[in-house]
């Protein structure tokens, strides 16, 4: 695992979320999935900064399967998204890959 | 031997550009000054570069600020831009401080320059000191680089040319290293800078804000295109703005691949130099001029476009 595989993967994360957001906000019925969604892309602007700004410490081996799970859950993304799947599947699979970025980085701190 | 002798049997042996300095000289040498001149470009060039992460991480934030609030989303938090913008100009300091360095380096061996030498070393120390840490693992050697531009600063003879060589290897070592533990950082922040201006330009004319078919007009097919305001149009405008994007990410990765090739170069030199090895000023030159090139490039697509 390197320091760019954790970057890169982190950038993927903010832009697939952006790239989609607006159309993905004008498939909310109700505050809740949009304040769901909306706080989903601010943690993952978030975490692709904390990656870029920081030096990131990359011996922890569960690091190479986190960053391999995240990238598994943004084809997930990618193919539900083509699909116009479920919504709340879409946003409860964005999550999770938030969920995933902030384990990535508090293993590389 | 005399310095003219010297440099004269140079000219005639060196390649055009092979460059043997002889550091035990005490007089001026052609092609020293022909190293310390492209030593100031690829400094130059390096400030540039810095000075460049700069304006995209500027450009970045208020991208992503406008963004969010288009979007009725928190404002991204501005400590950590500000963060890496200082990390940026503290690298774009000591890159401008190399500058002086080299410059004044070249009236060395004139006793009156020691003292703007002197004075450009502790120049030197003073943006070195308290450089941040970016990431990749970069951690900034401030203390072998502040001891190196120490020696500079503590010149006390005349003519002391390759004792502050060996002192601006050190330094150039130390922004090599630098400069390749953070490469990925620098292409990131501008890939987000082109990337999210594309996402706030589909938002923009989603809510009717712009007219992305004004675009269209730049296009060089030797006619006057007017710009649409149809769906058709504008969807043309965003796919010139996405490959605009898309150009500008390629000649910043152009840019920072020969700036690392640059860095490259000039600590390759100075380390040769020191150990009184011959050496080729043409990776230098070549870095330098793509490197000028691409910056150029990036700066001329940033401007126009999204």
């Amino acid at each position: 695992m390197t320091t760019n595989e954790i970057i890169d993967a982190l950038y993927r994360q903010k832009h697939q979320i952006e790239e989609h957001l607006d159309d993905l906000l004008a498939r909310c019925s109700t505050e809740a999935e949009r304040t769901v969604i909306k706080g989903s892309y601010a943690r993952a602007v978030q975490q692709w900064n904390d990656a870029v700004n920081q030096p990131l410490r990359t011996n922890d081996a569960q690091l190479g399967t986190l960053v391999s799970d995240l990238t598994t859950i943004q084809d997930n993304i990618t193919t539900m998204i083509a699909r116009a799947d479920d919504l709340g599947t879409i946003i409860n699979t964005i999550a999770k890959g938030i969920g995933i970025g902030a384990k990535i980085l508090t293993l590389a701190k | 031997m005399t310095t003219d002798r010297r440099s004269s049997i140079l000219s005639r042996a060196a390649p055009a550009a092979v460059l043997v300095v002889i550091l035990s000289c005490c007089g001026r040498v052609p092609q020293a000054d022909r190293l310390l001149t492209d030593a100031v470009d690829a400094s130059t060039t390096l400030a540039t570069y810095y000075d460049t992460l700069m304006s995209v991480t500027l450009d970045g934030w208020e991208n992503q600020g406008v963004y969010n609030a288009l979007l009725e989303i928190a404002a991204p938090n501005g400590e950590q831009y500000e963060e890496r913008l200082l990390a940026f100009r503290r690298r774009a300091e000591v890159a401008h401080t190399l500058v002086l360095v080299y410059q004044r380096l070249e009236i060395l061996r004139d006793p009156k320059g020691l003292g703007s030498v002197t004075s450009a070393g502790q120049a030197l120390g003073e943006a070195i000191k308290g450089i941040p840490n970016l990431p990749g693992g970069a951690t900034v050697p401030s203390d072998q680089l502040g001891t190196a531009a120490a020696t500079i600063a503590n010149l006390q003879r005349d003519h002391d040319f390759k004792r502050a060589l060996g002192a601006l290897g050190t330094i150039t070592t130390g922004l090599r290293t630098i400069f390749e533990a953070e490469e990925r950082t620098y292409t990131s922040v501008q890939a987000d800078r082109a990337d999210t201006a594309t996402s706030l330009l589909k938002a923009l004319a989603k809510r009717k804000l712009t007219n992305p078919g004004s675009l269209l007009p730049s296009l060089h097919l030797g006619l006057t295109i007017d710009a649409p305001t149809d769906d058709a149009g504008k969807a043309a405008g965003l796919a010139i703005a996405v490959i605009s994007a898309e150009r500008q990410k390629l000649a910043w990765t152009c840019a920072t691949v020969q700036t690392r090739l640059l860095l490259n170069a000039l600590d390759t030199i100075t380390t040769a130099i020191n150990k009184g090895a011959t050496v080729s000023l043409l990776d230098l030159e070549n870095a330098t001029s793509h490197a000028t090139a691409c910056l150029t490039e990036h700066d001329a697509l940033a401007k126009a476009k999204p």
